[in-house]
């Protein structure tokens, strides 16, 4: 007789775990929406979602896709679409103005250590890489020379690093004929 | 006053390119911008997720606030020291496992429901109080350990 009411117990303690398990997945609006995220970021706060960002002192203006605050600091997260899951360089010092604009705009502490998600274009995965990134003088510097090349005051400018960057590039025969290490 | 050129305000994504090719910043500059057909086409699917990565971030957002108004500890002791240790102990301790994720989706269900029971008993507030202190001294303690 005991051990059917313990068999009853069990029985009714399984169905209320499953129940509210079942519940809790229903209800946490979040769970897919926080998919291929650190998990040092699942739960946290969101401070800014795309919004747009800028730097009087330095003539930066940057848009991020989103910022956490997770103890005090807020952390970057840019989603990046490709058909492959690297992180490039591009995407750091894209990240290291965004941290620049947000430092002198919102006035709050920005992390150096920031997220980049890639999102495959066609399966729709996502996985998040840790980044570190670069600190006021670099960017300084880099915006710098942005403005000397884009300004016409640098002769030689730096090519891409591999012809296949080349191939997709617009410019590819006026580079060609103009630098003629291109072929 | 006239504002010289390089005065201009410098977009992110445009620095960012110099990691990719001068080159074609310094062309680009010259000749205008000419996106090939693939490169609109991954911009389109761009546009599309960031717009999908947007709406993730505002169910997320809305999803937090709803968690900050139900927390038992800032009803009982407002927004203090002791509440910020808490959330700090459910960051940087409960959040790192699964059964600790999973004791905040509970807490976090049923936390609502109690608060507004609590919000008509101000006497069971009160008495929430101290137990509230010493679980939040014991939460400090531990993140300072952690941070240490």
């Amino acid at each position: 007789m005991q051990e059917g009411w313990s068999a009853i117990v069990v029985v009714l303690l399984f169905v209320g775990s499953a129940v509210l398990f079942v519940r809790l997945r229903q209800g946490s609006a979040t769970s897919d929406d926080e998919r291929g995220l650190p998990r040092a970021l699942i739960g946290a706060e969101i401070a800014y979602a795309e919004r747009t960002f800028r730097s009087v002192r330095t003539r930066l203006v940057a848009r991020l896709d989103r910022a956490y605050r997770v103890d005090g600091e807020l952390k970057l997260v840019e989603l990046k679409t490709r058909a492959r899951d690297v992180v490039y360089m591009s995407d750091i010092v894209e990240m290291s103005v965004q941290r620049i604009a947000v430092q002198d705009e919102a006035g709050e502490a920005v992390s150096s250590d920031a997220w980049v998600v890639v999102q495959n274009g066609d399966t729709g995965s996502r996985r998040p890489h840790k980044v570190r990134l670069l600190d006021r003088d670099e960017i300084a510097r880099l915006a710098e020379r942005y403005r000397d090349v884009a300004g016409g005051r640098v002769t030689a400018p730096h090519p891409a690093r591999s012809l296949s960057q080349c191939r997709q590039c617009t410019h590819c025969d006026r580079c060609s004929a103009t630098f003629r290490d291109r072929g | 006053m006239v504002r010289k050129p390089d005065d201009k305000f410098v977009s992110a994504s445009e620095i960012a390119r110099l990691a990719y090719c001068e080159r074609q910043v310094a062309f680009d500059a010259a000749f205008g911008r000419r996106p090939t057909l693939h490169q609109r086409r991954a911009q389109e699917r761009g546009r599309g997720a960031h717009e999908e990565f947007y709406r993730e971030s505002r169910r997320i957002a809305k999803a937090s606030e709803r968690k900050g108004r139900c927390f038992v500890a800032t009803l009982a002791l407002g927004d203090c020291p002791e509440t910020r240790a808490l959330r700090a102990f459910r960051d940087l301790h409960l959040r790192r496992s699964v059964a600790g994720r999973w004791l905040i989706a509970v807490y976090y269900r049923f936390s609502p429901h109690l608060c507004r029971w609590m919000e008509t008993r101000p006497t069971l507030v009160r008495a929430s109080r101290p137990p509230l202190r010493a679980l939040a001294r014991v939460a400090a303690a531990l993140v300072d350990r952690t941070a240490r």
